[in-house]
C-alpha cells in the first residue's frame, strides 16, 4: 500500500519544460490552515546524494500535520532541461512556478524550506511569493566560495584525468565567463550558474524580508556560536539560528544517515512552529 | 522547450510485500518501443543516477526509439520504505548481496505486462550490474541482454576490513599518488587528514610485497550468476571506464579467471572507455558508452569464436587496445 497522503507528476514551468514534483502529506486548500511548505533542495550532485535526506525531511514534516511539495529544479532529478543553460535566477522562478501548482493559483501565503545552496534559492524566491517563513537548513551563505569549492573540484578532476592540471580555478572563471562549460563531478555548469551563485549571498537575501528566518546548521562540538555571517545583532530577533550536531549529509558520507535525528527534530519543530 | 522525441510517465508498483515502488518509464515519441531497457539503482544513488547518468541514458536511447524505466528499490529514492544508517561499505554490500534483486524483479514483471512484445533488457553500473546479473539468472527467460557498467564484481571491502588492491589496482594507485605530490590540492588533503591512508598502505604493501597480492575477493554470488547466465547464452555488453579500479579487478577475477582473456566472446562483448572514470562524469564519455549500448541493443550482439587465452592470464595489451577503439 504506498504512504499516506504522497503524490507526485510533472508540471510545466514558464519556459516550457517539465517538471518533477512530489506531494507529502494532505494539502486541505487552505481550509484548516495547515502549514504548506515548499522544500527546495541542493543543488548539483548534493541534490542527488541528499535526496534520502530532503524525502526524510519532507515526510517527517508531513506526519506533523504538514503538507511539503518538493521539486526538481529544470536540469536536476527527473525534469527537463540542462544545467549548462541555466543558473539560481531560473530556479527561483520554478519555485515560484511551483507555489502556483501547490496553491492551484490561489493567493495563500507558502512558507519555504532551503537546504545548502537551495536555501540561497528559498531565500530569493520568497520575496515575490510573500512567503511566511523561511527555515534554511545547511545553507551556503556566499555563493561565491560554494563556486570556489566546485571549480576545485574540477581542478582534481582534471589531475585524475590528464595527470595535471590544465586549467586552474581562475582560467576556468575566465573560461565561464566566455560562455564555456566546467563539468563539475558530471555536472556541465554554465556562465548563468557561475554568476549568479558568484553573486548570491544569503544575509542580503533575508534583509529584505518581513517573515520570520530560522536558521539550522550543522555543529561541531568546538563551534562557539551561529556562522558570523548571520550573528550581527541587527539579524536578531527576526533571524534565529539553531544549531544541530550531525554529518555533512550532502557530500557522500562515509557513515550514512538517510533520517538524522538532531536535525529532524529540529526541523520538524521550527517548522511547526512557525506562522500559518 | 519540450522534447517531444520523449515521453516520462509516473509508474508506481504496488508489490505484495506492501511497499510501493515508484519509478520512471521514458517512451520514444514515435510510437511502441521494440526494446526497453531497465536501469538498477548504481550504489546508493536514486534512480536519476550519479550526476543523472541515467536521466542522460534513457533520454538519449528515448531519441533512437527505445524505452527506459528507472525503478527506485524499496527505501530509496522516491519510493516507501526506508534505508538503514550505516557504514556506506556495509550498505554496499547488503546491494552486491542480492538486495535488490526483489526490486528488478518487479520491475522485469512491470516491463513485461505495460509494454509487450517489447524485448527486455537490464543495465545499471557498479552495484546496479551485479543486481542485473542475479536477477537474470533467475529470470533469464525475460531477459534478452544485459549491459554491465563498470560492474563491482569485488566485494566491497566493509567498514573494518582494509582495502586490498590487487597487482593491477595497485600498479595504477602507484601511479595517481606518484603524480598527486605535485599537487598543492593533494597535499591540502593530507594536512587536513582527509587523505585515506590506509588505501595508500595497502597499496604499497601490494606492490612492494614482491608476490602477487591477493586482491579483493571476487563476490561469489554474482559469480555463480555470471556462470548461468553465460551457461544460458544470454548477451551481456561490459561497459567499463579505463581510469576505474572495477576494470582493474574485473580484469584480474573475470576477463582472466572466467572469460579466458577474450573480449569477445559467444555471449559477451566487453568495450572499454579511454580515460574515464567510475561514474562517466565527462560528456564524451557519456555519449561513447550510449553509442556503444544504443548499437549493442540495435544489432544482434556478434557471435565469435572467442580468441582464448590461457586460464589465468589478463587481457593482452593488443586486445584492451582493441576494446577502446572508437565507438561505431
Amino acid at each position: 500500500m504506498a504512504e499516506e497522503g504522497y503524490r507526485s507528476g510533472f508540471f510545466v514551468n514558464r519556459r516550457g519544460r517539465r517538471l518533477f514534483y512530489a506531494v507529502e502529506g494532505h494539502d486541505d486548500g487552505g481550509v484548516r490552515q495547515a502549514p504548506v511548505w515548499i522544500l527546495c533542495s541542493p543543488t548539483l550532485e548534493e541534490k542527488t546524494v541528499s535526496h534520502p535526506v530532503c524525502r526524510h525531511l519532507a515526510r517527517a514534516i508531513a506526519q506533523a500535520g504538514g503538507c511539503v511539495l518538493r521539486v526538481d529544479y529544470e536540469g536536476h532529478g527527473d525534469s527537463e532541461g540542462e544545467v549548462s543553460e541555466l543558473g539560481l535566477d531560473d530556479w527561483v522562478h520554478d519555485v515560484v512556478d511551483a507555489a502556483l501548482l501547490l496553491t492551484n493559483g490561489a493567493p495563500r501565503p507558502v512558507s519555504l524550506i532551503g537546504v545548502r545552496a537551495g536555501a540561497l534559492i528559498a531565500a530569493a524566491a520568497a520575496r515575490p511569493l510573500d512567503a511566511a517563513a523561511l527555515v534554511a537548513v545547511c545553507p551556503v551563505l556566499l555563493g561565491a566560495d560554494y563556486l570556489n569549492d566546485l571549480l576545485r573540484i574540477n581542478v582534481t578532476a582534471q589531475f585524475a584525468v590528464h595527470k595535471g592540471v590544465r586549467c586552474g580555478r581562475p582560467a576556468l572563471i575566465a573560461a565561464l565567463d566566455r560562455g564555456a562549460t566546467v563539468n563539475v563531478l558530471g555536472w556541465e555548469i554554465g556562465g548563468a550558474f557561475a554568476r549568479t551563485v558568484r553573486d548570491a549571498r544569503f544575509r542580503p537575501l533575508v534583509d529584505d524580508l518581513r517573515c520570520p528566518v530560522v536558521v539550522i546548521d550543522l555543529q561541531r562540538p568546538d563551534d562557539a556560536g551561529p556562522p558570523p555571517v548571520l550573528s550581527a545583532p541587527d539579524q536578531a530577533p527576526r533571524v534565529i539560528t539553531r544549531g544541530v550536531h550531525g554529518a555533512q549529509f550532502w557530500d557522500d558520507p562515509k557513515v550514512v544517515d538517510p533520517a538524522p535525528e538532531a536535525l529532524t527534530r529540529a526541523v520538524v519543530e521550527t517548522t511547526c512552529g512557525m506562522p500559518r | 522547450m519540450r522534447d517531444a522525441a520523449v515521453i516520462d510517465e509516473i509508474v508506481e508498483i504496488e508489490a505484495a510485500d506492501g511497499v510501493t515502488r515508484r519509478g520512471i518509464l521514458t517512451l520514444p515519441g514515435g510510437g511502441a518501443p521494440a526494446a526497453v531497457l531497465l536501469l538498477m539503482q548504481a550504489g546508493l544513488r536514486y534512480r536519476v543516477g550519479p550526476a543523472r547518468l541515467y536521466v542522460d541514458l534513457a533520454r538519449q536511447l528515448a531519441a533512437e526509439g527505445f524505452a527506459t524505466l528507472r525503478l527506485d528499490p524499496a527505501g530509496m529514492g522516491e519510493s516507501d520504505g526506508s534505508l538503514e544508517a550505516g557504514h556506506v561499505h556495509d550498505l554496499w554490500r547488503t546491494i552486491e548481496g542480492g538486495r535488490f534483486v526483489g526490486d528488478a524483479m518487479l520491475a522485469i514483471q512491470h516491463a513485461r505486462e505495460r509494454l509487450p512484445g517489447a524485448r527486455i533488457y537490464l543495465g545499471g553500473l557498479c552495484g546496479g550490474a551485479v543486481t542485473l546479473t542475479l536477477a537474470t539468472a533467475l529470470a533469464s527467460d525475460a531477459v534478452s541482454g544485459l549491459i554491465a557498467i563498470n560492474a563491482a564484481v569485488a566485494w566491497s571491502p566493509g567498514r573494518h576490513r582494509p582495502p586490498a588492491p590487487g597487482a593491477l589496482e595497485a600498479r595504477a594507485n602507484l601511479g595517481a599518488y606518484s603524480r598527486k605530490m605535485l599537487s598543492p590540492e593533494a597535499w591540502r588533503r593530507v594536512v587536513t587528514g582527509a587523505t585515506d591512508y590506509r588505501a595508500i598502505a595497502a597499496t604499497l604493501t601490494s606492490f612492494f610485497s614482491g608476490q602477487a597480492a591477493p586482491g579483493p575477493g571476487i563476490n561469489r554470488l554474482y559469480l555463480s550468476a555470471l556462470r548461468e547466465v553465460r551457461r544460458r547464452g544470454i548477451p551481456q555488453l561490459f561497459l567499463f571506464s579505463e581510469n576505474d579500479s572495477r576494470w582493474f579487478q574485473f580484469q584480474e577475477l573475470v576477463l582472466a579467471q572466467e572469460l579466458r582473456g577474450s573480449l569477445v566472446g559467444p555471449s559477451h562483448v566487453i568495450r572499454l572507455i579511454p580515460d574515464a572514470n567510475h561514474e562517466l562524469h565527462w560528456r564524451a564519455w557519456r555519449r561513447t558508452a550510449c553509442d556503444w549500448i544504443r548499437h549493442w541493443m540495435a544489432e544482434t550482439p556478434g557471435v565469435r569464436p572467442p580468441a582464448a587465452l590461457p586460464p589465468g592470464s589478463s587481457a593482452p595489451r593488443g586486445s584492451r587496445e582493441a576494446a577502446r577503439r572508437s565507438p561505431p
